[in-house]
């Protein structure tokens, strides 16, 4: 009678799986639509528990000294981490949480094979999905790390290393994984499948390194949404490993919705997903020379920009990484605050990739306690730009790069931007003229109606607010 | 207004996946009954037969997916001759090949249909969601693909070495799953209106 009852709360399971999905879809219902996830995977771990230990599983009385000593230690090193970590480094958290999850697939396929030995062989339905599980995993894992590094800025990690011919060796790496898997699902010898689901997994593992390895910067939004897609993927296959419908489900629901979010990310920079995957991006052929784009640049001093906002009717921020790496948001804020208590609108334009995961300025600005019906989307705030008295820019660059829509040579022709040009004033806080992850010279900064403010983001805002306060 | 046909369809997905998965659960629970009568036999001889009896099955080479299914029917048939039950065993013999045939098929085909429907709901559900909500969706998200626990757990219950396997898999999936669904909490109890 115990296993229908199981299998039951694995679909109700399910349900509160999309019902959470779905409210966390919306801000106001958020909060609880991440509570009801959270309470299905609990009601489905109980269940599965109390299965095991009314002899669910095997014959054999069940052991639960893994399965504690498991929980125990992820659950102290998962909370500590969602704990500790700055809003800044949440892509890198993401990364490494999704990299978990692929590697706990490559485990439970691998334990499940391992417990076949000297029993019966698994089918090859079973073996397929194994295989599957395995490579999906691995390749998620060591993605993610890779990934991890990137973002966390590890010196070692900043540039990728070279690989000779990289598209072949991937493309040969990929199909050895194929070939061993045809391999391991003819096979009926159950050691033979152990070994090669061990080869499988390295060498997946090494294509997960090689894949992610050469994937930059600006880039970055896509590859963790990518990863995202995978590691619920590889929990689907471990589904079918252990035929387990609340991981079919469970999996193939965040498999849609990262390859829904990859989508999004992949059209705000007007890049195909095989272009941001395999494609490196070029160098700027026709941009020009960055000393004669920038021969007419005007800087400004904090004390002329505070005059100007004195009379400001609407003033929007654009904020880009460079904010959060400053640590400017709540300097931000403050200087907003005092904008609207002199009567003026603001409003916050944010590109979708601007940051460093989808939605990260987002999640930064909330922080600072800005509400969320302040930050406008980017189509949202594009027409209305002409009316703004004056853009501030902090933090970010190609993402306001009028080159966009004026060259088609350039290497991010096409991708939408904020159309910061179009505003009466423009003033761009940066520490210096350098170019953003794109490598390429921004006309804007040279615009007749922008003006630069050169410094940290975090003290250029604080000396600006502090020139109001005194004018 | 503009929510309510969505919602249906994502409920009527639902729906259908859930029935669905409720066919699949009744086809296992046959497969659970028949197992322990095939398994009366010796169970060391039955691991020898499989290995010998997937030699020659493999022989015709007519299909790389059929040739399991194929496989186990001839285990069953090769003892039950020996055994005192002789004519009306053969004949349930017989039967039995069509129904494990069947079955196995009916096993992956609805497993396959509820990944494929899940899929669709998973769009259905994701797609319009501003993007001021990107980032914890995909941390929440994420904290849900840490269901591989439920999987981990199955195969960490037992004192040997795939246990021990399990029981790294049972640490990863953990992390993933608490601190997805911590962290994202975090990030949503900020975006709360005040």
């Amino acid at each position: 009678m115990l296993y229908p009852l199981v299998q039951i709360s694995y679909i109700v399971a399910s349900i509160l799986f999309i019902l959470g999905l779905k409210q966390m879809g919306r801000p106001k219902t958020a909060v609880r639509g991440n509570l009801l996830g959270a309470s299905g995977m609990l009601l489905a771990v109980v269940m599965t528990l109390v299965w095991i230990a009314n002899g669910g599983v095997s014959d054999q009385a069940a052991s639960f000294w893994f399965i504690g000593a498991g929980v125990i230690i992820g659950a102290a090193v998962g909370a500590t981490l969602a704990l500790r970590v700055q809003m800044t480094q949440m892509p890198q958290l993401v990364a490494l949480f999704n990299g978990f999850g692929g590697a706990a697939s490559v485990f439970v396929a691998a334990a499940e094979l391992f417990s076949r030995a000297g029993g019966e062989a698994m089918t090859s339905d079973v073996l397929l999905a194994t295989a599957v599980s395995g490579t999906i995993g691995a390749v998620t894992f060591w993605g993610s790390l890779v990934a991890f590094g990137k973002l966390q800025e590890l010196s070692w990690m900043k540039k990728p290393f070279k690989v000779p011919m990289q598209h072949f060796v991937n493309g040969g790496l990929t199909l050895i994984v194929i070939l061993l898997t045809v391999l391991m699902v003819t096979s009926s010898s159950i050691g033979i499948h152990i070994t090669l689901y061990v080869f499988i997994a390295l060498i997946a593992s090494a294509l997960g390194v090689l894949l992610t390895n050469p994937i930059g910067g600006a880039d970055m939004p896509v590859v963790i949404a990518l990863l995202n897609s995978y590691s619920g993927l590889a929990a689907a296959a471990t589904g079918f490993v252990i035929d387990n419908n609340v991981l079919i489900i469970a999996g193939s629901l965040v498999g849609a919705s990262g390859v829904i979010l990859t989508q999004l990310m992949c059209k705000a920079m007007n890049r195909s997903i095989v272009n941001v995957l395999f494609g490196v991006m070029d160098a700027g052929g026709s941009v020009g020379d960055a000393d004669e784009i920038y021969a007419n640049v005007r800087s400004t001093s904090a004390d002329d920009v505070a005059l100007i906002l004195e009379t400001a009717q609407r003033v929007v921020f654009v904020p880009g990484y460079g904010m959060a790496v400053a640590q400017a948001q709540h300097a931000v804020r403050n200087l907003g605050k005092m904008l609207e208590e002199n009567g003026a609108t603001v409003e916050y334009a944010i590109h979708p990739v601007a940051g460093r995961m989808p939605g990260h300025m987002n999640v930064l600005l909330a922080e600072a306690d800005v509400d969320y019906d302040k930050l406008m989307e980017m189509d949202a705030i594009n027409p209305t730009m002409d009316t703004c008295d004056v853009a501030i820019v902090i933090g970010a660059n190609d993402v306001v790069n009028p080159v966009a829509k004026t060259d088609p040579q350039s290497p991010i022709a096409g991708m939408p931007i904020i159309d910061v040009d179009k505003a009466r004033t423009v003033i761009v806080i940066k520490r210096s003229l350098s170019p953003g992850f794109a490598g390429i010279p921004n006309p804007l900064f040279a615009a007749d109606n922008t003006m630069m403010l050169y410094g940290d983001g975090k003290v250029a805002v604080l000396e600006i607010a502090a020139a109001m306060r005194e004018g | 207004m503009s929510q309510s046909p969505s919602t249906f369809k994502v409920l009527g997905l639902v729906i259908i996946a859930t029935l669905l998965g409720g066919l699949l659960f009744a086809q296992d629970d046959a497969v659970e009954e028949a197992k322990p009568e095939t398994s009366s036999e010796t169970p060391a001889a039955e691991g020898l037969v499989t290995e010998e009896a997937a030699d020659p099955v493999a022989e015709p080479k007519a299909d790389l997916e059929a040739v399991p299914a194929e496989a186990a029917p001839e285990v069953k048939s090769a003892p039950t001759p020996a055994p005192v039950e002789t004519a009306p065993a053969t004949a349930k013999g017989t039967i039995r090949k069509a129904d494990t045939n069947h079955a196995a098929w009916a096993r992956v085909i609805a497993s396959l249909t509820v990944f494929v429907l899940a899929v669709f709901v998973g769009f259905e559900v994701i797609t319009k969601v501003p993007p001021t909500l990107h980032t914890p969706l995909m941390s929440g998200s994420n904290a849900i693909s840490g269901i591989t626990l439920v999987g981990a757990v199955i195969v960490a219950c037992s004192m040997s070495f795939s246990g021990f396997v399990g029981f790294i898999a049972v640490t990863l999936a953990t992390v993933n799953a608490v601190g997805g669904f911590m962290v994202t909490h975090r990030m949503l109890a900020m975006f709360k209106k005040r």
